[in-house]
């Protein structure tokens, strides 16, 4: 990698697929800087299927991210939608942060890889 | 001459401290000083200064990957709330880490607005007493108060066992704050990824 090769990140979301995966690291300036970011998974989260979040991939993602990413979590609880989050409980921020999510939506689904 | 104002848990062990330079002085000291404006206008600079200062530290510890991932993590947040949090971002913020024997100290140090300054102390003081996990459901379940601590420092606290004090001085002229924001972390919670309390 070069000096000034930059840290990749992306979220994907194959047509008809009910999972987002995200990857890279993640340190965006604000909250809503996620915003056209995460439009994949709040739009298969809006779709009211029952939807999955791949984060196994992410290695940062800062406290603005969390924001944007706890954002997911209340819509799919507003929405009655069912949501899944994928984590690697290697990564520490994804250990415990994810876990905290709970207690906004009980319903979220935690599966460790 | 202005009063100091303390807020939240410092442990007092700057150069100003007795026991800085003996026995109980840092192992390592790294200290930088940045100007925001520069941060702001590219902000991949904030985690590249970030992923530099963890790499330095992880070096002192048995699992580097691990304490390096955990101590990136802690600048990064600190780093960019001194730079989003300068009311003047021409003037330079101030980045110091401290190892010690059994501890990290991590001091962000910049100018702030008088009144976005107590609003922050006072912030601060509510989350080194209260419970981190509450606060953190609140916070991200209601929109940000203005002024105070941001999820950041909640996150630092509630996931890294972090503990977390402000110092506030103010201007003798009537104008911007001095705050320094002080982060602990115990070496084993940085091993173990984890606040182990």
């Amino acid at each position: 990698m070069s000096l000034f090769e930059r840290e990749p990140y992306s979220v994907e979301c194959v047509a008809g697929s009910d999972v987002a995966v995200l990857r890279g690291v993640m340190r965006l300036p604000t909250p809503a800087a996620y915003d056209a970011l995460f439009a994949p998974a709040r739009a298969l989260i809006e779709s009211g299927r029952p939807s999955t979040i791949d984060l196994t991939g992410v290695s940062f993602l800062n406290s603005s991210g969390i924001r944007a990413l706890a954002s997911l979590v209340l819509l799919a609880r507003d929405r009655g939608a069912p949501l899944q989050m994928i984590a690697d409980d290697g990564i520490p921020w994804q250990k415990k942060t994810l876990a905290s999510f709970r207690s906004i939506s009980p319903s979220l689904r935690i599966a460790s890889r | 001459m202005m009063t100091t104002r303390l807020y939240g848990t410092l442990a007092g062990m700057g150069p100003d401290s007795p026991h800085y330079h003996g026995a109980e002085g840092p192992l390592s000291e790294l200290s930088l000083s940045l100007v925001p404006l520069a941060i702001v206008a590219e902000w991949t600079r904030c985690g590249e200064t970030a992923d530099f200062v963890a790499r330095y530290f992880a070096h002192d510890f048995d699992d580097r990957e691990l304490a390096g991932n955990v101590l990136s993590t802690v600048v990064n947040e600190l780093l960019e709330n001194a730079v989003k949090f300068a009311s003047d971002k021409s003037i330079p913020a101030r980045l110091t880490v401290r190892e010690y024997a059994e501890r990290l100290c991590i001091v962000t140090r910049n100018v702030a607005a008088p009144g976005q300054a107590a609003a922050f102390g006072a912030a601060v003081s509510r989350l080194a007493e209260g419970d981190p996990e509450g606060m953190f459901a609140e916070r991200i379940a209601s929109p940000p108060e203005t002024g105070g601590a941001g999820i950041g420092l909640i996150i630092l606290r509630k996931d890294y066992g972090a503990r977390v004090g402000v110092r506030i001085t103010p201007s003798d002229d009537g104008g911007a704050d001095v705050v320094e924001v002080e982060v602990e972390i115990n070496n084993g919670d940085i091993e173990a990824g984890e606040s182990r309390a």
